[in-house]
This record gives C-alpha cells, sequence and structure tokens, in this order.
C-alpha cells in the first residue's frame, strides 16, 4: 500500500484545523479507508480529546520517532472504528523534540500501512509548522471567511508552494445567511483573494461545540450540516468529483426575487 | 454582467466590501515583501518608466500580486490615455 499523507494546517490558530482532521480522519475511515490521524502539536496536544481518545494514552509520536516503542504501540484505536488511530502529540516535549526529517520517515514508513495518513499542524509557521509538513504528499489549509484568517492562509499557502506542496481550501465556518446578506466573505470570494482551489467549506454548525463536549466526531451524527460537509470532502479526497454547494448563489426563485425586494 | 451591475448596486454598504479591498491591499505587502512605503516608491518608478513610452493616467496604476496554482506573478494594471508617445515619435520622425 502507498497511502497518501494530507497536512492539515492554517497558519491562524483556532480555525478548526483539529476539528478537521477528526472528522476527515473519521469520514475517510467511514468509507472503508485505513486511516491514522497525528498531532503534530507537540506540547499543546488535543486531537485526543476532540477524538475522545484521551484516556487511552501510553505512547505518543516523540517516543515512535525516538524509538522508545514499536510504531504499532504508539497508535490508539479509534472507540468507533477498527479501521481509524491516533498517534498522540507529547504533551510534556517541546516542539523541537523531533526534526523535519525523522517527521519524513515516520509518516513514509506509516505510508505503507494506511490508505490516508492526516497530519494535525500546529498553528504558526515555525518547526512545528516545518514539521508537520516534512513528508506531506500534499496539504489542506483551513481558513474561515475572515479577514485575519485569511491573511494567515495565504501566507501559508505560500510557504507550502514554495516547498512544493500542493494546497487546497477548505472553507470553515461559512453562515449561509450572512454571506446572502453580504456581511460575510463567500467561499468564491475566498478562494478569488488567496487564488488555489478549495476542497470543499464547512457550513457553521452548534453541532461541533457538542462534538467537542462529548469527543464524538460529527461525521457520526446523521443531522449535522458540518458533519455531511466534511462526509462531503472525504469523498472528494477519495477522486470523487462532488461538486461543491455554493452559498452566494441562492436555489430558489424566491430568494432571489425577495432578495431584489429587499434591496429596491 | 447583470451581476456585477447586481453587486454594486446591492451590496455597496456590506461589511464584506472592506474586507476584501482591506484583504487584497495587505496581500500585496504580504506577498511582494514591499513595505507600503517602498510600494509607493516602487509604483512611481513603475509610472516613470511606463511614462517614458506611454501616456498613462498619473493616478491610477494597479499592482497586485496574483497566485496561480503553480507560481505568484506581478500583474500591473494602468489604463492608457490617448495615443501611444512610441508611435506619436515614429509618426514624427517620418
Amino acid at each position: 500500500m502507498t497511502g497518501k499523507a494530507i497536512v492539515i494546517t492554517s497558519g491562524k490558530g483556532g480555525v478548526g484545523k483539529t476539528t478537521t482532521t477528526a472528522n476527515l480522519g473519521a469520514a475517510l475511515a467511514l468509507k472503508g479507508k485505513r486511516v491514522i490521524v497525528i498531532d503534530a502539536d507537540i506540547g499543546l496536544r488535543n486531537l485526543d480529546v476532540i477524538m475522545g481518545l484521551e484516556n487511552r494514552i501510553v505512547f505518543n509520536v516523540v517516543d515512535v520517532v525516538k524509538g522508545v516503542c514499536k510504531p504499532q504501540q504508539g497508535y490508539i484505536k479509534s472507540k468507533r472504528s477498527n479501521n481509524l488511530f491516533l498517534l498522540p502529540a507529547s504533551q510534556t516535549d517541546d516542539k523541537d523534540a523531533v526534526t523535519p526529517a525523522e517527521m519524513a520517515e515516520l509518516i513514509n514508513k506509516l505510508k505503507a500501512e494506511f490508505h490516508f495518513v492526516l497530519i494535525d499542524s500546529p498553528a504558526g509557521i515555525e518547526q512545528g509548522f516545518r514539521n508537520a509538513c516534512a513528508g506531506a504528499d500534499m496539504a489542506i489549509v483551513v481558513t474561515t471567511p475572515e479577514v485575519s484568517a485569511i491573511r494567515d492562509a495565504d501566507r501559508v499557502v505560500g510557504l507550502l508552494s514554495s516547498q512544493g506542496i500542493e494546497p487546497q481550501l477548505i472553507i470553515n465556518r461559512v453562515d449561509r445567511d450572512m454571506v446572502k446578506r453580504g456581511d460575510m466573505l463567500s467561499p468564491q470570494d475566498v478562494i478569488d483573494i488567496i487564488g488555489i482551489e478549495q476542497v470543499g467549506l464547512v457550513l457553521r454548525d452548534n453541532d461541533i461545540v457538542v462534538s467537542a463536549n462529548t469527543g464524538e466526531p460529527v461525521v457520526y451524527n446523521p443531522k449535522s450540516k458540518a458533519g455531511k460537509s466534511f462526509i462531503e470532502i472525504a469523498e472528494r479526497l477519495m477522486g470523487s468529483d462532488l461538486p461543491i454547494e455554493n452559498p452566494d448563489i441562492s436555489s430558489s426563485l424566491w430568494a432571489k426575487f425577495s432578495r431584489k425586494l429587499r434591496a429596491a | 454582467m447583470f451581476k456585477s451591475l447586481t453587486d454594486l448596486v446591492f451590496r455597496k454598504n456590506n461589511s464584506k466590501v472592506p474586507a476584501k479591498n482591506r484583504l487584497q491591499m495587505v496581500l500585496v505587502q504580504d506577498r511582494s515583501g514591499l513595505t507600503s512605503t517602498e510600494m509607493e516608491l516602487f509604483k512611481k518608478d513603475l509610472m516613470d518608466v511606463i511614462g517614458k513610452y506611454f501616456t498613462i493616467e498619473n493616478t491610477s496604476l494597479d499592482v497586485e500580486w496574483k497566485r496561480t496554482d503553480s507560481e505568484t506573478a506581478l500583474v500591473i494594471n494602468t489604463p492608457i490615455v490617448g495615443k501611444l508617445r512610441v508611435l506619436q515619435k515614429e509618426a514624427a520622425s517620418v
């Protein structure tokens, strides 16, 4: 097997990297792929709590890289799927506990065993980011439709491109009503500004908060809007050409008509 | 055409317009690595060079660092006013 290694990154913190990593991992596993998600945020681990696996951690990514344990002893199987594994970050080490070369070697090994290796990058563009990108075949840049997040995403896209890693965009926390009012940049605006393709958008959804509370990714909740978005993105990562819904254009005639009325 | 027209009429006061404009300004600086003062100097020098050959509006020179899939391009956009100076010179020398 030669799997695909995808780093999930953003520049700015708090835009949804960890949530995206957990949910894409869970969605790909639901589709029958063998997936490992790696928390590369050494010193500030969080992917474990988002996935509800915080009580099962014995070893971590630093232990695996340093040979303290075998790789297979480092992964934790998820509660919901036999196809989904987590390699947690160390909470007690520094960002420079591993080198980009060591990370690349680890990811290369994992690609032989998994269809998808998803790497949750820390915020920022320093050593932690460089470690997370080492060994990645492609990158998903997560942004929200906000000025500060887009600016940082643009910077990260530039850095990734210069390293020869193809970046694709996920626009997170899109609020349909605000986009329609013109008070939120639309996904198309964001794509125009940053200049790279999107792999999907995720609608703003209160279920994300609930899912973080319980440690159950939203893709397991069939009613969740965001969960549906993540499943669609997973399908696109598997090669489907599923179209991306554009909230800028209302589908119904009535919506178009009423918008004109309102504006007149 | 209709869409851009409705955009102009209906969305003038919406906050995404300044968001987009501000982002585009700040990204020119980020992508080029030039400060706003350096950018003004760069624009002035560009206008001097272009002005040697073409008649252009003095005030409007649109400079953009545009990203495509594989590279970042410097895009300069300026309206040419009247006849080209080069052609006028050539015509005069005949």
